[in-house]
Parts: C-alpha cells; structure tokens; sequence
C-alpha cells in the first residue's frame, strides 16, 4: 500500500512541475509578446528628452530587447533552475532579496485571511446548513451574496475610509509605522497595519466555503443515520459533533485548499488600497513597469502555491477519510 | 479518527505560528517592553522635534531611487535634479541659478571649448575615512559616462586624473553648460564602489545615509566630519508614499513637511500652515507645426490643423491661463510662457497677453468660418484635434479638459484621450500631449526646439527653423557660460525669428505649478531655489539650513 | 360520493415559489436592461466638465454628487456601469462558447484531445486569476482590447470542466447508446440528444459568468491596466475616488459601488433563478 501511495504521489509530483514549467514558458512568452517599450514605461519623459542616441541603445539592451525570445528564456530557466532567480530590473537588486522582503509580509496577511475565512465561512455554513430555511439561514444566504457581489477593492475602499478616515483607528497604509527604525517595529505594529488588509480578504472569502459548506451539511442533514441520531434523540450539538463535523470537514478543506488561488487574487487588489508593500503590490508594478525576471518569478511562486495547496488537499483527502485509503489511492 | 484530527490541528497551528514567528523575526524582533516604544514612536518624533534638530518629510512614492543612491542610477543626476545630500558635488547652484563652487576651488575650460579643468579642495574626506582625491572624481564621472542608465553622458570622452587635486574633463563636443552637470553629479569613492553601492552609498557630504527600509523610507543623520558648514537639522527622515497618505501623515502630525497638491489645498490642518514653492514645473502642449504626412515607419508626422501657424498664434493667446491656474491649480500656479520661465535664460519677449477677440479675429482672418455646430472649417479641414494627457495624472486631465472648454469659445473642438506613456510620444508627432518640463538647465529648449539631424525636425512634435538652431548650437559652443545666456535668449526671439507668439509657437505653455507642502508650525525652512519638474528631493536640497523656532 | 375528505384545490393563481424566481428574475433583467440602455445614451454628458461645479455633495441637481472636474456623477456611473456591462457581457460570451467548444472537444474527440485539455485546463487555473489577467493585459498591450482578451481567455474553465463532465456522462446514458446503435451519425446524436439536454445548463453557466467578468474587467480597470482615465469605467471612477477620500468626498466611492454591487448581484440573481426554473430539481432550498 505504501508503494501504491509513494508512486501515486511521485506521479503528481511530476505532473506538478511539468505544469510549473508550463506556466513559466507561457507567463515568459506573453511577456516577450508585449508591445510595451520599457524603456518609455521606466524611463521618466523629462529624462528620455534629455538622452542620446547612444544611450537609448544602450538602456534597450538593459532592458533585454533585441535578444531572440528563445535564448533569453533558455539563459533565464538555467539560472532559475541554480536558485538565481535573477536581477530585478526596475529595482535593480536581486529578485529573491526583493521578493524574501515582500514574500513575507504577503504571507502574514495572506494566511491570515486564509485562517480567518475557512473559519469563519465553515461555521456560518454549518450554522446555515442545519438551519435550514430559518431566518438565520436566509441571513446569511443573502450576506454570501452580497460579499460574492462586492468588488475586493472596493469593499477595501471603504474600510479604509470609515476606520482611517472617519474614525482614525487604523493606520492608513504601509506594513510599519512611519518614521520607526526598522528595530522599533514590534508585532504588535505589523499586526495593527495588517488588520484592516486582512479583515478585507478574510470578509471576502467567506462566501464560497460558506455556501458549498452549507450544501454539504443539507445533504448530510438529510441523510438516514442523521435521521435516526435525531430519532434517537440526539440534540443538535451533538448530531453536528459526531456526525455533520467530520463529512463536511473534508469538502471543506478542500475547497480552502483551492481557494488559494483566490485570495492571491485579492490580496493584490488590498495591497494596492492600503499601499502594503507585499507580493501583490510588486506584481502590478513589475508588470506596468515591464519588469521581466521579477514578474516571472511572482508567477512562479504563485503557481507553485496553487499546486502545492492542490497537492495538500489531495494527501490531505487520503488521511483524513480512511474509505479512501482501504479502497486503494485515487 | 479524532486523534488524526486534533494532530492535524496541532500541526496547523504549529506551522503557522512557526511562519509567524519568521515574519517577526525577518523584520527584526522586539521584546515586550519595546510595545511600549511603539506607541511612544509618533510622540517619539515629536518629542526630537523638541530637541530641535530633525525633521520627517513626506515624498512622492516615484522619488524614492529604486536603483540605489547612486549617481550612475539616477540619484541626484536623473529625471529630476537635486543635489545629493550623501554625496558632495564639484559646484552647486545657486538660488538664482549661477554657479558657485563646492568640492571644486576653481575651474576653467580650454578654448575649444573640449577641455574643462577642475581644481578641488584637499581637506575632504569620505565618511569611512579615506581621503577623497581627484581619482574619485575621475572614476565617478567615467562611471557615469558607462554605466548611467537615466542620464546622458555622451559628450564626455574620459575623465583624467591629474594629480590629487586637478580633474581633467575631455569632451566630445563643447559643451558651454557642463558646470550644470557638474552641479548634480555625486562624488563616490572609488575604493569603496561596487554594483551595491547604491543599497550602501559612502559620500563626503553632508548626511550619512542611516537606514533605508525599501518602499517606506529612508533616514539621514548629519555627517559629523563634513568639510563645510555643519548641518543645522541633525536627522532627516524621508518618507515615501502617496498624496493621501501624505495628508493623513500631516493629519497625524507625523510628518512635518507633508508635499500635497491643489486639490488638497483647502484643507485646514492644526499646526500646520500651507506653504508653496513657486517652480519651473511646468506644462505646456505641443501643436505639431508640419502638415500631415507618414513616415517610413508608416507613422503619422504633422498636423493639417495645427500646422496653420494664425490657429497657433489664436490659441496661444486665446487661453485665459489665469482662470486656469484658478480653476485646477486654486490659484497655486503662475502663467508659463515658454518652458524656461524666471530661469537666467528666459526671454521675457514670450509673454503674451490673453485676447479671446483678437484671436477669434486671427481666425477668421484666413478663412476658418464657423460650421453649423458652432466648429469652424476651412477647405474641408475641421477645427480640431485630440488632446492628450498621461492617464495617471489629474492634474494634466484637468488642465486638458479645462483647455476643452476654453477653446470651444474659439470654435475648436478639442476631444481628450488618456494615454500611456508608451505610446505618448509617437502620437505627440500628430496630435497634441500635455507635457511636463522644467529643469535647471538650458538643455530642455535645445531638446524641444532644435532640429533632429536624422528626422530633419524636432525630436517631440514637428517643428524646424534654421535660425532657432543657429543660435542654440552658438550657445553650446561658446566657451563663457553667463555670455551664453544671451544666446539662449536669441534663439527664443531675436527679434524677428523664434518660438515666441510673433514667431512660430509651435509649443503652447500653459502654467507653472507651485510644489505644495504642509509646514508644521515652527519649522523654518531655508530660502528655496525655484523648483524644477519633481515635487520630491527638491526641497530638502537645502535641509541642512533649516530650523526650528 | 358521501363522507370523502375534499381537499380544497390551490387556486392556478396562488402565490408560489416558482412566481417568486419569477418575479425576481424580471426584476433583475429589467434593472440590467435599464441601466445599459440608459448608460449608451450618456456618453456625452459623462464627460462634460464644468470647473464652477466641482465637489458638490449629493443634492437634488445632482443625486450622486460632482467630481473634482465638475462631472456629475450620476451619469457617470450609469455610463461606467454600461461600459463594464457590455465588456463584461460580451467578453463572457466569447469565453462560454470558448468553454462549450472545448468542452465537448474534450469529451467526444479520444483520450489524447481530453488529456490535453485537461491540461490546459489545470494550467490556467494554476496561475492565481488577477495574476493571470495582468499577464495577458501586459502582452496585448493594456487598454480596452487587453481587459476584452485576457477576461475572454482566462473565464472559460470552470464552464469547460463542466461541460465536459455532463457530456462524458451523457454519453454512458440509455438513450444515447440507443440511437448509436439504431446507426445514427455523431452529428445527428449530438445536435438532436446532446445540445439540447446541454443547452439550459450552458446558458445558466453563460449568465453566471457575467458577474465574475463583470468583477474582474473593474479590478484590472482599477489597477491601471484596462480603460484609460476619461472613459467613465467603473474601475476608473473608483480608483480615482481613493485620491480623494482623504478630502472627504465619500460620495464619489460609496455610490458607483453600490451601483456596482447591484448590477453583480442582479446577475447573479437572474442566473441562479433560471436555474432554478429551468432544472426544479436544483432548488436545493
């Protein structure tokens, strides 16, 4: 059994990096196909006016035009590959040291809102699913649609104008405060200026495992041993502890699990209202500043998240529910 | 099944807390009692405030020098100019824009006009310690000329050493303004010059660059061996964000200079006084001056309305510029006239005064008639054209729609498009951008104005006269540079030919921006030269001098 | 017949639930309907500028306040809203027929077909959406075509893997073995048996990816790589409100926004309605 596993699991592996790679080549193809002159999107105009012609060619070849397409990617891949993500064009440092920095902060608000929506989103659909057709039910089932109805970065807008603006409780923008030395920033100032940016994501991403979790729970609501729990005279508590918590559990963490991809999404739309210097924020200006190795090397890490929080879910499929196991692994 | 569940759980809240705790500790951990700190942290400014000697200033989040505070990347010596508080710089300007020496002692040029001698001082050293020798100059300026990837050093061949103390300048052509570049280019060691300099610059000047937290701000602290006078404010954080959050910063009080813009104006903060900068930011259009036609490349050059030199002239004075400085700048803004205004440079012969009758009258002088939509025509060709303006920038949106409302009085339509930068600059050849220009250096009239050998026109809109280049090439040759002055003038109008509204205007220049800031009450800051294009570094070019009452 | 029970017939026009979806999916049709129309009629005066009437907060003259050029606002958001419609709408249509297509491709054409389409299909949704959205905008260069384009070719997986699961298991069901072995051809199977069984799903799925692309066609807007700023999109209006928050000026955020949040729900709404009248089976109320 073990050897079925271990094979099963190398061949997603497998597929998992083949796809990266896929992902790479088509992120860098798309880049190279942009009529984008970064020379005109990076360079100011005052400046450019003031250039010679000399030095226009000599910023193109910085910039990596007039190098064929296929051997720009070859030289890039190969060095990916040794770890030398490459040099950020527009910062002008290394990519992993501009991308550890940011990598980092967006990972404090992305799992942030990770946690607090598959929480969040698990209970409200439990309390929904059990519910059903009470007022609490149609409560939240029209919550979930608004929140699903609400653009992320407008729903940003406005907690930044009612707890920054109006009432001033929460800092407005940036990962630290303004002015402190880099020693004086304590948790407790990264956790103030990531509030409102996680609270955006979190209050988003509720809706979607909020609404399948209640599917799920009407289904397990309906089913035989829960009618005869009830019969039984089990108190609903108790038919969600021992019967309703642990079917729903799986779909659940699959579905955040998947939802990775979403809050990634998100995270680039509150990264740009609160001015947080994370991933996001970098992405948008690599990719308005035609920045090359850094955007590739964004998508990358991204996709790499996706797929790995695909992988998880699936392993995680196999632990938790042992029917999988005995039955051989799909 | 449950235990499964609960250790699963545990490894959770086990990984993220471990991801936690990295987060904390990549941005240097803290101990408890330094929770405490942080809330002091905004009294903390404030009470060093109290000592009197430092200062927090707000700039836009494009000022911050992604590359590095290095000259060769644009610190100091890029698309805005400012002087480089880290590094010291052979000569400065001065508050009218003269000459005067800081490293250097004395210069001089040969009389071709290709050589320039630099004799600098000998009691200066780097803030490690080093001395700093005219080597240094040399392999700065020679770095430069190699590496400068936001400015152009064409024109220097190589930059000698002679000695300790004497610089040799070879360039490949005169160059009358070479003390203006000389004025902004940082002197780096090059004992301690690597690809990382600019994440760990060394200078001779007078702050020493303390800390740099990337995308937030940066922090300076007075170099305590500098050679000139010591610097008034002792520390000097600069912080990089946004407008509005430069406002909130001031709201705050955390901030004591805050840079904001017109629209902000109005707002009334306690404890601090709105405070504006007259500059040399300005903005103007282009009116291509050549009939329309397609290049080799198939892109459009010229204009067949605009190239009428009478619509020009209407235009030009047809803008009542004092109602628009009114309406998007709240009156912080001052008439432009050419793209050097109040500079040593500037031929006041530019000034025109608005005359909407008039310049109806020079319209319908040649022919343009009004249509039955209130438009004129002419031989089929309609009175109007696009108007663009860079998408991210209100102001130029507002400006144009204001040049839209103005000019439908004349009988033009003027329809306004948001454009990005990339391709700006090949439709500019056939229609008209809002432009931002402005520097300290007679360079800009010689970049707008004067004919591209390889096109036969000007670089930015189509537009060639002879007698305009004359002058201009006589002003660069010429080897005195306050006797070039005059020749910059001529170029402008020498009394029959020029750019000017009795010349060609082929350039219409609409207003000088004032730089806004929010002062907090007590802060005295030093007289300010007028600003270039940038609302960022140039008003800390002086920080060493202010004070607090 | 004496001592049976009658019991009392539901009068044909009781109030139901049906009604109800109904009613809802009328509603929301008419509003889209409304605000499109209205909002193709509005170019002009969207963009009118008039410097004496700057800043006004919502009064009678001007329900949803003036901007700082003196636009009102009310026609504003009604042309935005009517641009991101019709962007949203029709990029969506491309990418469902895209999805219809490939997903019957998939599922019809032999294995090789399917793997590759599966494949692409967990490529795409590999790259986080946004991400991939600023990718392709970069590529065409941004503007209008680039926000049509990257939404056309980033919507279409979800609907596919759909698709594509409801034909392969058509394709095991009676009555379909039953017509290939009575000798009719593929064609004829597919265009008589298939499409219309597929067809009510297919539309549903059509008019749920309306607000999706609705929502992301204003995020790229917003973040700068869609419309350019003198076109009235609602990503534009709202990105451009940030600047002025600070100064207090809430009304030209909160009300396009609204407005926004309506036009989604309402699409959501009508789509979930027709699913449910169509397929009574799926109310799963």
């Amino acid at each position: 059994m073990v050897k079925q596993y271990t094979t099963a699991f190398g061949k997603k592996l497998i597929r998992v990096i083949l796809l990266v790679i896929a992902v790479s080549v088509v992120a860098f193809t798309l880049m190279t196909c942009s009529p984008v002159d970064p020379l005109q999107a990076n360079v100011g105009q005052a400046a450019l006016g003031s250039m010679s012609q000399e030095q226009i060619e000599k910023l193109q070849e910085y910039w990596g035009q007039g190098q064929p397409p296929v051997a720009r990617y070859l030289a890039w891949a190969k060095d990916f590959i040794r770890g030398d993500m490459g040099v950020s064009l527009l910062y002008r440092q290394s990519v992993s040291s501009v991308i550890a920095v940011k990598l980092v902060n967006s990972l404090f608000l992305m799992i942030t809102a990770w946690l607090l929506s598959g929480l969040i989103g698990f209970f409200l659909g439990s309390v929904a699913g059990m519910n059903r057709g009470k007022l609490i039910d149609k409560c939240i089932k029209g919550y979930c649609l608004v929140i699903s109805s609400t653009p992320t970065f407008w729903l940003a807008l406005l907690l930044l104008m009612i707890f920054g603006v109006w009432l001033k409780i929460l800092p407005i923008g940036l990962s630290v405060p303004i002015g402190v030395e880099a020693s004086g920033v304590t948790f407790l100032d990264r956790l103030q200026h990531a509030i409102l940016p996680a609270a955006t994501l979190s209050i988003l991403g509720v809706s979607n495992i909020a609404l399948h979790t209640r599917e799920k729970m009407i289904d397990i609501c309906e089913s035989d041993y829960v009618l005869f729990a009830k019969a039984r005279g089990e108190g609903s508590w108790q038919i969600f502890w021992h019967h309703g918590f642990r079917n729903v559990l799986l779909p659940a963490i699959t579905l955040q699990f998947a939802a990775i991809s979403e809050i990634f999404g998100g995270s680039v739309l509150v990264e740009q209202v609160f001015s947080y210097p994370g991933l996001g924020q970098a992405a948008v200006s690599a990719g308005l500043g035609s920045d090359m190795p850094l955007l590739m090397a964004i998508t990358i890490i991204s996709a790499l998240f996706v797929f790995g929080g695909n992988l998880i879910a699936n392993i995680l499929y196999g632990i938790v529910d042992p029917r999988i196991r005995r039955g051989g692994v799909r | 099944m449950k235990k499964k569940i609960i250790s699963l759980l545990c490894v959770c809240s086990l990984a993220v807390s471990l991801l936690m705790g990295c987060a904390d500790s990549a941005g240097n951990t803290a101990n408890e009692d330094q929770n405490q700190k942080s809330d002091q942290v905004g009294n903390e400014n404030t009470a060093a405030n109290a000592e009197k000697d430092s200062v927090v200033v707000t700039m836009p989040v494009t000022s911050e020098p992604e590359a590095g505070f290095d000259p060769a990347y644009g610190w100091g010596a890029g698309e805005h100019v400012h002087e480089p508080l880290i590094q010291s710089t052979l000569v400065t300007t001065t508050e009218d824009l003269k000459i005067e020496n800081d490293l250097a002692t004395d210069y001089s040029v040969s009389e071709d006009g290709l050589t320039w001698t630099v004799i600098i001082r000998d009691d200066v050293k780097f803030t490690d310690g080093e001395k700093l020798t005219a080597k240094d100059v040399a392999f700065t300026y020679n770095n430069c000329r190699d590496n400068s990837s936001v400015n152009d050093f064409s024109m220097l061949k190589e930059a000698v050493a002679k000695d300790d103390t004497t610089v040799e300048f070879q360039l490949t052509k005169p160059f009358s303004i070479w003390p203006y570049t000389m004025a902004i280019v940082g002197i780096v060691p090059e004992h301690a010059y690597s690809e990382n300099y600019g994440q760990q610059p060394i200078g001779s000047g007078r702050y020493i660059m303390k800390q740099w937290d990337k995308g937030q701000q940066v922090i300076f602290e007075a170099n305590p061996d500098y050679y000139g006078e010591a610097p008034k404010i002792k520390k000097v954080t600069v912080l990089f964000m946004e407008e509005d959050a430069s406002l909130a910063a001031a709201q705050a009080g955390q901030a004591d200079v805050s840079y904001t813009a017109a629209l902000y104006s109005d707002l009334k903060l306690d404890g601090y006084s709105l405070t504006n900068y007259v500059s040399v930011d300005n903005r103007g259009i282009n009116l291509p001056a050549a009939a329309a036609d397609e290049n080799e490349d198939g892109l459009t050059i010229g204009n067949d309305f605009t190239s009428d030199i009478q619509v020009r002239k209407a235009i030009n004075i047809g803008i009542d510029r004092e109602e628009m400085i009114q309406n998007v700048l709240n009156g912080y803004g001052t008439p432009a006239y050419s793209v050097c205004d109040k500079l040593p440079w500037y031929n006041s012969a530019s000034e025109a005064a608005y005359d909407q009758e008039e310049a109806i009258k020079l319209l319908e002088d040649v022919g343009w008639k009004a249509g039955g939509d209130g438009i004129r025509e002419k031989d089929g060709v309609r009175a109007a054209f696009t108007l663009m303006y860079p998408s991210s920038d209100s102001v130029r949106q507002a400006l144009a729609e204001d040049v839209v409302n103005q000019l439908k009085e004349l009988g033009i339509e003027v329809k306004t498009e948001g454009v990005g930068w990339d391709t700006a600059y090949d439709r500019a050849q056939s229609e008209s951008l809002v432009w931002g220009w402005g520097a300290h250096t007679p360079m800009e009239l010689y970049n707008i104005y004067h004919t591209d050998k390889d096109t036969g026109l000007a670089e930015y809109s189509p537009y060639t006269n002879e007698s305009v280049d004359k002058y201009m090439d006589e002003a660069l040759a010429s080897n005195d540079l306050e006797a070039s002055y005059e020749l910059w003038q001529k170029a402008q109008w020498d009394g029959t030919i020029g750019v000017t509204q009795e010349g060609d205007i082929p350039w219409i220049w609409l207003c000088n921006i004032d730089h806004l800031y929010f002062v907090k009450d007590g802060l005295q800051i030093a007289e300010q030269k007028i600003h270039p294009h940038g609302h960022g570094w140039s008003i800390v070019n002086n920080v060493d001098q202010w004070s607090w009452e | 017949m004496q001592g049976t029970m009658t019991v009392p017939m539901k009068s044909r026009f009781a109030w139901n639930r049906r009604k109800t979806l109904l009613v809802w999916l009328i509603i929301a049709l008419t509003f889209l309907l409304v605000v499109c129309i209205a909002g193709m009629y509005c170019g002009d005066a969207a963009r009118a500028t008039d410097f004496s009437q700057k800043n006004i907060a919502p009064c009678l003259a001007h329900p949803f306040g003036t901007d700082w050029l003196g636009r009102d606002m009310f026609v504003r958001t009604l042309r935005g809203l009517a641009i991101s419609i019709l962007i949203g709408v029709s990029a969506a249509t491309f990418s469902a027929l895209m999805a219809f297509l490939l997903g019957v491709a998939a599922a019809t054409l032999g294995k090789t077909v399917d793997s590759i389409i599966t494949w692409v299909i967990d490529l795409i949704m590999g790259v986080p959406h946004l991400l991939l959205l600023i990718l392709i905008c970069v590529a065409v260069g941004k503007g209008l075509r680039g926000v049509i384009i990257g939404v056309a070719l980033t919507h279409w997986t979800s609907l596919a893997r759909l698709i594509r699961g409801e034909v392969l298991q058509l394709r095991e069901s009676q009555y379909i073995k039953i017509a290939r072995k009575l000798g009719k051809s593929e064609w004829h199977i597919a265009f008589k048996h298939m499409v219309p069984h597929l067809l009510p799903q297919f539309i549903v799925g059509l008019i749920l990816l309306f607000p999706h692309a609705i929502l992301h066609e204003s995020s790229i807007t917003f973040l700068g790589f869609g419309l350019s700023s003198e076109q009235p999109a609602i990503g534009v209006i709202l990105s451009e409100s940030m600047k002025y928050l600070i100064t207090g000026n809430w009304w030209l955020a909160l009300f396009p926004g609204i407005m926004l949040v309506l036009t989604v729900a309402f699409f959501y709404i009508a789509g979930e309605n027709l699913r449910k009248l169509i397929d009574p089976s799926s109310a799963h109320e």
